[in-house]
């Protein structure tokens, strides 16, 4: 029966001429299958390592950002006490410097540790979310390689919060 | 066809296996080097935000600053810097946060790991400030401190913070 199969298919020698063609083909595409994989192995562990790098670098802004936002948090409030006047005084957006001197208007360029700006934002109205207190939000934006042209400083780090005015003045604690 | 290889086919294998280990060796060194770089800024990251949290919660609850730089102080209503404060804390006892060369600490307690980060030299100060005319207004402590690796020696490995943060007393009562 085996024989029969054999002898029952193709010829012998034709055969083998056939098959070591076949197989010399394959080592070829084999070869480039290899070569291709690991490339692309490589590819995606280097786009891991910079993807990772970047993250660090960003969580390390985002860490500063927010001790900034909440320096001139306690800035807004000192100023508060220390000088009602002024605070209450204080409508819309301004520039907060690092030695938290506010100028009128957003920023213009970066005005803390040559990587970031900060804004405050004084609402007196009275507001749903704060009712007759200020409503202030402070606001610390910085650049990364991810932000796009039309918006340069994309990330951002906010703190928003209602300051109140006390009656009296400080002497009487 | 099985006569084996010509020196033409064994050249082209070996210079492609040479180009094929630069390539994999660049990317590896490049791997190790982004790792280390991410575990660096994590730490420096991490030890600034202890440090800094600690200082910034235990400063909001103290009932006054007693000294600046180490020097006894009534108020703040002439602005005070140095590179310690010492502070009443809630429960009456004095903490004192200090900065000793490379080191930050609170009383004798380090608050950073100093096997992995170092205070820059020179970085470190504490600020204290009151409104000029009133000793009862509440004080104002700025806290400001540079972070940076301690065991780093390549330049691209090198990583530091600046971590700078205001605190008001809550409880101040002078």
């Amino acid at each position: 029966m085996g024989m029969y199969h054999i002898n029952g298919k193709k010829g012998g020698p034709p055969r083998v001429d056939e098959r070591t063609r076949v197989e010399r083909g394959q080592t070829i595409i084999e070869a480039t299958i290899a070569l291709a994989s690991i490339l692309l192995t490589l590819a995606a562990i280097a786009i891991t390592i910079s993807t990772s790098v970047s993250n660090s670098q960003f969580i390390k802004q985002q860490t500063q950002a927010s001790k900034y936002a909440q320096d001139g948090m306690e800035q807004l409030r000192y100023i508060r006490n220390t000088n009602p006047a002024t605070f209450f005084a204080q409508e819309g957006i301004y520039c907060m410097n690092e030695d938290s001197s506010l100028v009128t208007g957003s920023c213009t360029a970066v005005n803390i540790a040559s990587t970031f700006k900060r804004e405050a934002e004084f609402t007196q109205i009275p507001s749903v979310e704060c009712g007759d207190s200020t409503k202030v939000v402070v606001s610390v934006y910085w650049a990364s390689g991810k932000c796009d042209e039309t918006n340069t400083f994309c990330h951002k780090s906010q703190l928003v919060t209602c300051i109140v005015n006390q009656s009296g003045s400080s002497n009487q604690l | 066809m099985k006569r084996g290889f010509t020196i033409i086919e064994l050249l082209a294998v070996i210079s492609i296996l040479v180009i094929l280990t630069g390539i994999i060796s660049g990317i590896l060194y490049s791997t190790l080097r982004g790792s280390s770089k991410t575990r660096i800024n994590t730490e420096v990251t991490q030890n600034g935000t202890y440090a800094i949290g600690v200082i910034s919660n235990i400063l909001a609850t103290s009932r006054g600053v007693t000294k600046v730089g180490g020097a006894e102080i009534n108020d703040c209503t002439t602005v005070q810097t140095g590179s310690s404060v010492t502070v009443k804390s809630i429960d009456g006892d004095e903490i004192t946060f200090a900065c000793s060369g490379t080191n930050i600490s609170s009383n004798s307690a380090s608050l950073i790991n100093t096997n992995q980060v170092q205070i820059q030299a020179g970085s470190c100060s504490f600020s204290c400030q009151q409104k000029s005319t009133d000793s009862y207004s509440i004080p104002i402590v700025q806290i400001e401190f540079t972070i940076e690796d301690r065991n780093a020696i390549l330049f691209e490995n090198k990583s530091f913070s600046t971590f700078r943060t205001s605190v008001s007393l809550r409880n101040y009562s002078p």
